[in-house]
């Protein structure tokens, strides 16, 4: 089971023991003067503190985080939806699942210019690229998770007269809680490359438009503290999830 | 409380298997008196749990009805409620929110199901498990939770499907007792599947032996023993092991 495997990695708690020894590498390297393209690593953190005191990287963030959560949000709900029609209707199934999963495994990141051409080049295009990143694999999982239940869960509600609507919250969802919040978890973590992959190709906002002009200005730590800050987000993020699943199904051990 | 018998007219049921259909069930016909019990005994895989849950509403027959009271079955229902043979426990909520599950669905306010829940589960003696969870439990205390669950509901027509099968034996004999009791006090009418002849004997007014594939009714076995049966000394009676005997070349026959 490669699902359940993937879920008890990333339910250990994080640690930042196993960091330590790469920060203290980064920082002799960049002291050593190895490479203009490494500077150390406490540099980095000096200018991280810089650009954010010029306002630069927080405006960065705010537009970012904003773009995240629109996208994320509109594949949440509309990927948990579909998701859970297509686990309880065979139809609806069959109608999608040829697209679902053309789009689960196709290079996304192609379809940009696209997206562009519909949403012209602004915030549009990056909310809708975050979407098209992280909805395909909210509804797969969700489909999965529903169609795992034990059918004779559904059974026992309905002999006890329990209707579709009582039987959606009280059996179906919860069974499946655990394969969607792996869903969504992943779903988080593609929706942050679609982000910076978004705003990277178009380059006018966002943390993506810091990246390209502290590239093409030789700015290097300043462009190191961009990618870090990107880390740590995603970091969080993963964590949040990573709580929200130990808390939640603390049924399933 | 109305009491309700069961009518089975001519039930037969396919399954679809690698693509071409097995008859499990073939012309059923059975009769179940209103406040009276009935087990169904047989082989593995003879439908028994098919015919249950077509009785319960949840599988629809090919061919033939079941009436309960004079109402053709359509569907569940508030008079009848399950024991299911694989438990079927919500593994995410405790043992309490299991056994008040079947009031909880009935829109019962959540202080008075809870109350109720407890009686039940005092009387299948789990006591003090009310908040743990069913992977905490053993085989035998989830059968309990499953049978609690059914049981405060309150139906007229119990389906229980071996719902002492993985207790052990000390607590299978309480609650055949304990069963026993509950049926003599309250009539109700009862639909019971069982491997075990004894149990089978103990508890029933009426044995139907079933044949596997297509499961049909081999015997009706009418049991002459005296009620109440919870006195001490019935299985040891002449009559107790002649029925069990006789049971059993019926289903030797069978092999
Ligand atoms: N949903 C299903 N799909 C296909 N075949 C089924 C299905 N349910 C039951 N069967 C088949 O029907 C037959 C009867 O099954 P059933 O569960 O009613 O047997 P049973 O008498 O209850 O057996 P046991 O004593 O082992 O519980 C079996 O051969 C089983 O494989
Ligand atoms: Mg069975």
């Amino acid at each position: 089971m490669i699902g359940s495997k993937v879920r008890s990695r990333s339910r250990r708690q994080f640690s930042f023991v196993p960091l330590i020894p790469g920060m203290i590498a980064w920082e002799l390297i960049g002291r050593l003067h190895v490479s203009f393209f490494i500077p150390p690593l406490s540099e980095v953190v000096l200018v991280w503190f810089e650009i954010l005191h010029a306002g630069k990287l927080w405006d960065a963030l705010v537009i970012s985080f904003e773009t995240f959560v629109v996208g994320f949000s509109l594949a949440l709900v509309l990927g948990l939806i579909l998701g859970v029609m297509m686990g309880r209707y065979r139809g609806v199934e069959h109608f999608f699942d040829l697209y679902i999963n053309t789009f689960m495994s196709a290079p996304v990141s192609a379809l940009v210019p696209v997206l562009m051409v519909l949403f012209g080049l602004g915030i549009g295009t990056i909310v809708a690229t975050v979407f098209m990143f992280s909805f395909f694999v909210i509804v797969v999982d969700t489909t999965t998770g529903i169609k795992s239940i034990n059918p004779s869960l559904i059974q026992m509600a309905r002999s006890f007269g329990g209707s579709e609507f009582q039987i959606l919250p009280k059996v179906i969802l919860p069974g499946a809680l655990p394969e969607i919040l792996t869903g969504v978890r992943l779903g988080a973590i593609r929706g942050i490359k679609g982000m910076v992959i978004g705003q990277l190709l178009i380059a006018l906002t966002g943390l993506g438009e810091r990246l390209v002009y502290y590239g093409n200005s030789f700015l290097i730590p300043q462009l190191y503290a961009i990618i870090l800050t990107v880390i740590v987000f995603s970091i969080l993020l993963i964590e949040l999830f990573n709580f929200l699943e130990r808390s939640l199904i603390h049924w399933k051990r | 409380m109305e009491r309700l018998g069961v009518e089975l007219h001519h039930i037969s049921k396919s399954f679809e298997k690698d693509g071409s259909p097995v008859q499990v069930l073939d012309n059923l016909d059975v009769r179940n008196e209103a406040g009276e019990f009935v087990s169904f005994l047989g082989p593995s895989g003879c439908g028994k749990t098919t015919t249950l849950k077509i009785i319960g509403g949840l599988l629809e027959p090919d061919g033939g009805e079941v009436i309960i009271g004079n109402k053709r079955v359509t569907g569940p229902g508030p008079d009848r409620s399950i024991v299911f043979q694989d438990y079927a426990l919500l593994p995410w909520v405790d043992v309490l929110r299991n056994v008040a599950f079947g009031l909880e669905l009935r829109g019962v306010p959540k202080g008075e199901r809870e109350e109720i829940a407890r009686t039940y589960i005092q009387k299948v003696k789990l006591s003090g498990f009310e908040h743990h969870y069913p992977n905490e439990l053993s085989g035998g205390m989830q059968q309990r939770v499953g049978l609690a669950r059914a049981l405060a509901v309150n139906p007229q027509i119990l389906l229980m499907d071996e719902p002492f099968a993985s207790v052990d034996e000390q607590t299978r004999r309480l609650f055949q007792s304990d069963l026993s009791d509950l049926w003599q006090e309250e009539q109700k009418t009862v639909i019971f599947i069982t491997h075990s002849m004894e149990e089978a004997v103990y508890l029933s007014d009426r044995i139907f032996v079933m044949s596997a594939r297509p499961g049909r009714i081999v015997e009706e076995f009418v049991v002459h023993l005296p009620r109440p049966r919870t006195a001490q000394d019935i299985r040891g009676s002449k009559e107790f092991t002649e029925s069990v005997e006789h049971l059993w070349g019926v289903l030797r026959e069978l092999q």
